[in-house]
């Protein structure tokens, strides 16, 4: 009782560090519905309490749960004090709440409960049992806990038995601080956190969507993002298990949305949010990275093909976007340089990027390429998701190419190049792993197709849906 | 062209939604059928049906092997290389698991528990070896050391 009184503690302390982050960064800007307060507070709380609970170890800090309890209190009183100051506000909204709704909203709806039902059963009634959640994440969790540092021993000996011991440590962190709160492992209940990640990302994307469209529009394409098999399905990365996909994927979509909300409507608030979220993306996963860089370049492109007036200006303020998450985690770059890395561990070096190691990889190219189109074409990992965006894109293929829609579209193209090459360039001979492994691979690219057609859908007036 | 356009359009999102929820009861009766079968059952007892023969042999080493140990682990099997040690990894813990080298990580014959590197050894405090190689090689089994030498022998077949 003792255990899940504080495990509730921690998850409540998650959301309102979130909340006050959101508040004191950004005031009422992300608070206009629950669902986008909910998906934001989520978030920030999540990654917040990451590279906090990482920086207090990195100054010497023990990790447990009584020092998180104290890290807490600074939140507490700020979270009242903005509590009672919005109170007024954020209760006349939850009263003017229509329940009067047609016979497709409910069916979306039922679908989005019946999807969560399923991956909530899962996460919390079925042990750890997929490959990542174990080798990578979990044994890293485990010995976080164990140890109560980030300096143990275990990560420093590359001949200790480890996989990716130099990947970042937010998902085996906040899996920590569940241990903590359950004083035990419990390959059940630390998955708590992964279904709440799933559920943060239906509801941003919902919100995100109501910047533009109407709410039946948004429902109908975040109950197509809910029942997507890769995501119920019990395979690697779904939201079940304790893979760090549906994080990355959480951080990755906030990111991307919020700067597509930058270029159009240009809103600083949007741009911190889009670094905050892909500083957190960076923390998550090696991966994080790559998508930062790509992220990036697909801005400089946009502008520079389509925005070429503002470019300046926005290239001044989009240099928040790659200064603060270097300085942000400036600890964790320099932690992770102290490993000594085993030579599996150098999976993308850019020393890889030469002649004649791409050309004695080339005959994998056609395998590659079949290996995404069977995939693609595969109901039992995306149903018709693939088919559906390729057929929107063609429909409105002039509406496609304009500013800002197109920086989604160039995104996702420079998203998949790079998962091309990796594949490509991957040195190892068990590369082959990667061609049954693209569902999981694609994950972090999900939200992104879905929102290109959601936007699509709304340009170019498919449907109006209205609740 | 249009009205093509729309036909074309809404005709995806039906096929979708059928498929969807094809899918989702699908899936809804899979959950189903797990909770029948693993209802009443411990987190241990779960992942052994579920993780199967990997988990009964850390079961096995784990009753022999006390929680402050540090373990090397040797092996060949490389078609399972970079998977099977690293379940054992996360099953033994707290139990220290360690490779021989990391450039390669599983040699093809079982070396002699007593041609180890001894400061290898003692550097991590290495008080156990797990021998897990095929059966032609007659090896299996974990043995405790003493100084680097081997004082004790546990098969696991």
């Amino acid at each position: 009782m003792n255990s899940l009184l504080k495990c509730f503690y921690l998850i409540s302390i998650i959301f309102i560090a979130g909340d006050v982050i959101t508040t004191i960064l950004f005031k009422d800007k992300f608070k206009s519905s629950l669902p986008l307060r909910f998906s934001i507070a989520y978030g920030l709380g999540t990654g917040t309490w990451g590279l906090l609970i990482f920086s207090f170890s990195y100054l010497g800090g023990s990790i447990n749960f009584r020092n998180l309890f104290i890290l807490s209190l600074a939140f507490m009183p700020l979270f009242i004090f903005y509590s009672i100051k919005n109170f007024k506000t954020s209760t006349l909204k939850l009263l003017r709440y229509n329940f009067s709704k047609g016979i497709l909203y409910y069916f979306f709806l039922l679908l989005i409960i019946i999807s969560l039902s399923i991956i909530t059963f899962r996460a919390l009634y079925l042990p750890m049992h997929l490959t990542d959640d174990r080798t990578q994440w979990g044994i890293k969790a485990k010995i976080l806990y164990h140890e109560g540092t980030i300096y143990a021993h275990d990560f420093f000996d590359p001949t200790r038995v480890m996989y990716h011991a130099s990947y970042p440590f937010l998902v085996p962190l906040i899996e920590s601080l569940f241990y903590g709160a359950l004083g035990k492992i419990d390959d059940c209940l630390v998955k708590i956190p992964f279904p709440l990640f799933f559920i943060a990302l239906l509801l941003f994307f919902y919100a995100s969507q109501r910047r533009f469209s109407t709410n039946g529009h948004a429902l109908m394409f975040t109950a197509m993002l809910a029942v997507l098999p890769i995501f119920i399905r019990d395979t690697n990365g779904n939201p079940s298990s304790g893979f760090a996909d549906v994080p990355l994927t959480l951080y990755y979509t906030i990111s991307f949305t919020s700067l597509f909300f930058w270029m159009r409507e240009r809103k600083i608030e949007d741009l911190l949010m889009a670094t905050m979220c892909i500083t957190f993306s960076i923390f998550t996963k090696k991966e994080g990275i790559i998508l930062w860089v790509i992220v990036t370049l697909a801005i400089l492109f946009t502008l520079f093909l389509f925005d070429w007036k503002e470019m300046r200006n926005k290239v001044l303020f989009g240099g928040i976007f790659v200064v603060l998450p270097l300085i942000l985690l400036i600890p964790w770059f320099h932690f992770s340089s102290t490993f000594t890395l085993g030579p599996w561990e150098r999976d993308f070096d850019p020393s890889y990027l030469t002649y004649n190691h791409i050309h004695s990889h080339l005959y994998r190219i056609p395998l590659i390429v079949k290996s995404f189109l069977r995939m693609s074409l595969d109901f039992k990992s995306f149903n018709i998701i693939w088919i559906i965006f390729f057929v929107t894109i063609a429909l409105s293929f002039k509406d496609t190419f304009y500013f800002p829609q197109a920086f989604l579209l160039i995104l996702l193209i420079f998203n998949l190049c790079a998962l091309f090459v990796a594949i490509l360039i991957y040195p190892w001979p068990w590369w082959s792993n990667f061609l049954y492994d693209m569902p999981r691979l694609l994950m972090v690219n999900i939200p992104l197709v879905m929102y290109t057609i959601s936007y699509q859908f709304h340009k170019s007036k498919f449907l109006k849906l209205s609740f | 062209m249009k009205v093509i356009k729309y036909i074309l359009m809404i005709m995806c999102l039906v096929i979708f939604f059928i498929l969807a929820v094809y899918s989702i009861l699908l899936e809804a009766k899979i959950s189903y059928k797990i909770f029948r079968k693993y209802y009443g059952l411990s987190n241990n007892q779960k992942t052994g049906c579920i993780v199967g023969e990997l988990y009964r042999y850390a079961i096995k080493c784990n009753n022999i092997i006390p929680e402050d140990s540090s373990i090397l682990f040797l092996s060949n099997f490389s078609s399972n290389q970079y998977s099977f040690d690293l379940f054992l990894n996360y099953y033994l813990y707290p139990r220290k698991l360690f490779w021989l080298n990391n450039i390669d990580p599983y040699p093809e014959v079982p070396p002699k528990i007593e041609d180890l590197d001894h400061t290898f050894l003692s550097k991590r405090n290495i008080d156990w070896v797990i021998l897990r190689y095929p059966r032609e090689y007659g090896v299996n089994k974990v043995v405790k050391l003493s100084n680097g030498k081997p004082i004790q022998s546990f098969r696991l077949d």
